[in-house]
């Protein structure tokens, strides 16, 4: 059987990825984590797993010798994301790895990208957030060296990516609306661009063995138009919380601030935001292989007087807002997965009313409730 | 300062444990004169420097056959990878040493009886780490379960977990031939302990977990104990769980949080108010042997401390050994039981034809 190497497969796309190539007999997958406490969640299988720093390119290359394709699943700061993707191609080259799958992501567009945007639409480089500047960069860097045709690219933009062992998108989200933290912007009517993890590994196992995906681009996302609000109630209903009790908030400009159509003033408030030191080092944070307890942590960073004097007029004494949640809420368009029908002929399998189900079975099991 | 000065300790194993918490505490104890000489052994050299650079006036070795004419009297503390617990033992203890051994005792309950016949037979200590129990809270919610402070015990819910962070110097954590399993063998060695310290022994289980092949990383036990106290236990260590243990009396509640030394709450059934319990008292084990450094508060550190210091004591005859060997073995009784009645863990998250792969698994795995 052809061995599929999953780059970054102690994290939760990495370690779903792996799972569902064991389970569904794809391919034999090949963990590579960065350090022997990242095996723990992996070594639940018997799988030839390997230890490779994600920016050297010899480790990597050892590590996917004999692998046919490379998954890049690996997260962290913007050093680590443009370091890796460079150190993987590179690595794949010399190891004779025909395809390399990586896994970008739809903020490459922004936030809320404009009508029309498509795969092909240039990319926001100048954006609030370090993280999707950085995803920018990391796609420009694999760009440029796919041009030397030695190994077949495939580049996947997920959105908002949920389901079991998502850390922020289901379970930081479940525990902020049992805690009566979680809000909705504008009544959570933004769309939210879902993509369960499920349908995201299938499209990414479809990318590594499909004639026709290498060189492509790919937008990834849900069959239906999901709403926040929409994730937001699926996600109470399964820690048993009344959504309507969800605080809502409104972008309108209110007295002071200067009046600004609602995303651009988002955008300027979590500019200033971000220029905080404080905030900056606590989003790093949140970029690393967080756990909930971190995200935790997080939230009581961003309860310090620095941020708070930022975020404007909150609804409740107690709301304290992400600027990175609040600027996503204020999505107005649904990603178009045209490519992905035509090219690959793909149909998501898993409806976002199943997924919410899983997604809430898994939330009983890691909240302890399982029984 | 003691009878014990000079008593030689002799580190087997360099890894994160001795690092962090064998280590800083031996320091501890040489600078207040309470040990002697000190020898760190691993194959590893950059183990062995990290530990050195905290002991560096221990002498350095590789295997332990290096130092057989030095074990008699000696006290080995043995911090390698669980399928080298017995051997490392029973050598120690042949060559006439004193022993000291991690958690778990062993992978199996053959092996914790081969390294009791050896202790046995050399009259030396056997000592096992299960150092929780050096905890004032632990002691204390011991006392209120015996004594009845809350009614009688009728049940209770532990959920600890956490995605994995120690920092481990090899893969032996992940491996079922080193380690012997996952978080039931490696974290839960510790909540099965005290499962059993508190509360006797168990009747009935029910043992659930998700290793598929390699080792579980998530663990269900549903048990009834002896006593008729019912109880549910889950373990990550993959996911972070509440790390909490919450019992429920005749009368009240009492909720321990993992890892706090000295503090645990409770309350009355039908009350709404709770109490916050903050436990001072040094609990009288090894206290005259502490120095003056470590006598104010308690912290993890100092339990570890405490461990050591009954360690010595007992080998003086001064005291009794918290936790023995015998004690050690039971834990290992417990988890090698979870094993032998293992289910797959129910993951319902995970599409039917997945689960149903998941099954599949279950023949595959080789217990030591």
């Amino acid at each position: 059987m052809r061995k599929f190497a999953v780059l970054g497969a102690g994290g939760f796309i990495g370690y779903r990825l792996t799972e569902y190539l064991l389970l569904n007999e794809v391919a034999v997958p090949r963990p590579i984590v960065r350090s022997f406490r990242s095996m723990a969640r992996v070594s639940k299988f018997d799988l030839d797993m390997r230890i490779a720093n994600a920016l050297d390119v010899r480790g990597l290359a050892d590590a996917l010798e004999g692998c046919e394709a490379a998954f890049h699943c690996v997260v962290g700061n913007r050093n680590t994301i443009l370091g890796s993707i460079e150190a993987t191609y590179a690595a794949c080259r010399q190891a004779g790895v025909k395809r390399l799958i990586y896994l970008s992501s739809a903020v490459v567009h922004g936030h809320n990208p404009c009508p029309g945007t498509d795969e092909d639409s240039p990319l926001l480089k100048v954006q609030p957030f370090d993280y999707n500047v950085s995803k920018v960069l990391a796609e420009e860097k694999l760009r440029s060296m796919m041009s030397d045709a030695t190994v077949e690219c495939v580049i996947l933009r997920p959105c908002i990516v949920f389901g079991p062992r998502s850390t922020f998108w289901s379970a930081q989200l479940a525990s902020d609306i049992l805690a009566g933290k979680a809000y909705l912007v504008d009544g959570g009517l933004g769309i939210c661009n879902t993509i369960f993890v499920d349908n995201l590994v299938d499209v990414m196992v479809l990318c590594a063995k499909h004639p026709a995906a290498p060189g492509n681009t790919f937008i990834v996302k849900d069959a239906e138009r999901v709403t926040w609000r929409q994730l937001y109630t699926a996600l109470a209903a399964a820690v048993g919380v009344d959504p309507s009790g969800i605080q809502s908030v409104s972008s309108a400009a209110d007295d002071g601030p200067p009046v600004l159509p609602a995303s651009e003033s988002v955008y300027y408030a979590a500019r200033t935001i971000w220029k905080s030191r404080v905030f900056r080092a606590a989003k790093e944070l949140v970029r690393s292989p967080s756990t909930v307890s971190l995200a935790i942590k997080l939230r009581s960073w961003l309860k310090s007087p620095e941020t708070r004097a930022v975020a404007r007029r909150p609804p409740a004494q107690s709301m304290v807002l992400d600027p990175e949640i609040v600027s996503l809420q204020l999505c107005q368009y649904e990603l178009p997965t045209r490519r992905l029908a035509n090219v690959l002929n793909y149909q998501p399998r898993v409806s976002f009313d199943v997924a919410s189900l899983r997604t809430a079975e898994w939330l009983r099991f890691a909240f302890g409730s399982a029984e | 300062m003691s009878a014990d000065k000079g008593m030689k300790i002799i580190l087997v194993g360099c890894g994160a444990v001795a690092e962090r918490l064998y280590a800083p505490c031996l320091r501890h104890l040489v600078d207040d004169g309470v040990l002697g000489d000190m020898v760190l052994i691993d194959r590893s050299e950059k183990q062995i420097e990290k530990v050195h650079r905290i002991l560096p006036n221990a002498s350095v070795r590789v295997h332990l056959s290096e130092v057989d004419t030095e074990l008699d009297g000696s006290l080995v503390i043995v911090a390698l990878p669980h399928n080298l617990h017995a051997r490392a033992t029973i050598t120690a203890l042949q060559a006439g040493a004193h022993v000291l051994c991690e958690k778990p005792m062993a992978r199996t309950v053959e092996e914790c009886d081969a390294m009791l016949t050896t202790e046995t037979a050399s009259a030396r200590l056997l000592a096992i780490g299960h150092f929780r129990r050096f905890f004032p809270a632990v002691n204390v919610i011991r006392d209120w379960i015996a004594e009845e402070r809350l009614g009688k015990l009728i049940s209770f819910r532990f959920l600890e977990g956490e995605v994995y962070s120690w920092p481990a110097a090899s893969a032996s954590f992940f491996s079922r031939e080193a380690a012997g399993g996952g978080v039931l063998i490696d974290a839960g060695a510790h909540t099965m302990d005290l499962l059993l310290w508190w509360m006797g022994s168990v009747e009935e289980l029910v043992y659930s977990d998700d290793a598929s092949g390699g080792v579980e990383a998530n663990c269900i036990l549903k048990l009834k104990m002896q006593s008729g106290v019912v109880g549910f236990v889950q373990m990550s260590r993959d996911w972070p769980l509440a790390n909490q243990y919450y019992f429920e009396f005749e009368r009240g509640w009492l909720l321990y949080t993992c890892d706090i030394v000295d503090s645990f709450r409770w309350g009355w059934s039908g009350n709404h108010l709770a109490y916050h319990v903050v436990i001072e008292d040094d609990l009288g084990v090894g206290f005259d042997r502490l120095p003056k450094s470590v006598r104010s508060g308690c912290t993890m550190m100092r339990c570890f401390e405490r461990q050591l210091s009954n360690v010595l004591a007992a080998i003086q005859g001064k005291q009794r050994l918290v936790c023995p060997g015998t004690e050690g073995r039971k834990a290992v009784g417990l988890i090698e039981r979870c094993y032998r009645e293992r289910q797959v863990l129910r993951q319902a998250w995970l599409p039917k034809n997945e689960q149903a792969k998941l099954e599949t698994f279950r023949n595959d795995e080789v217990r030591p």
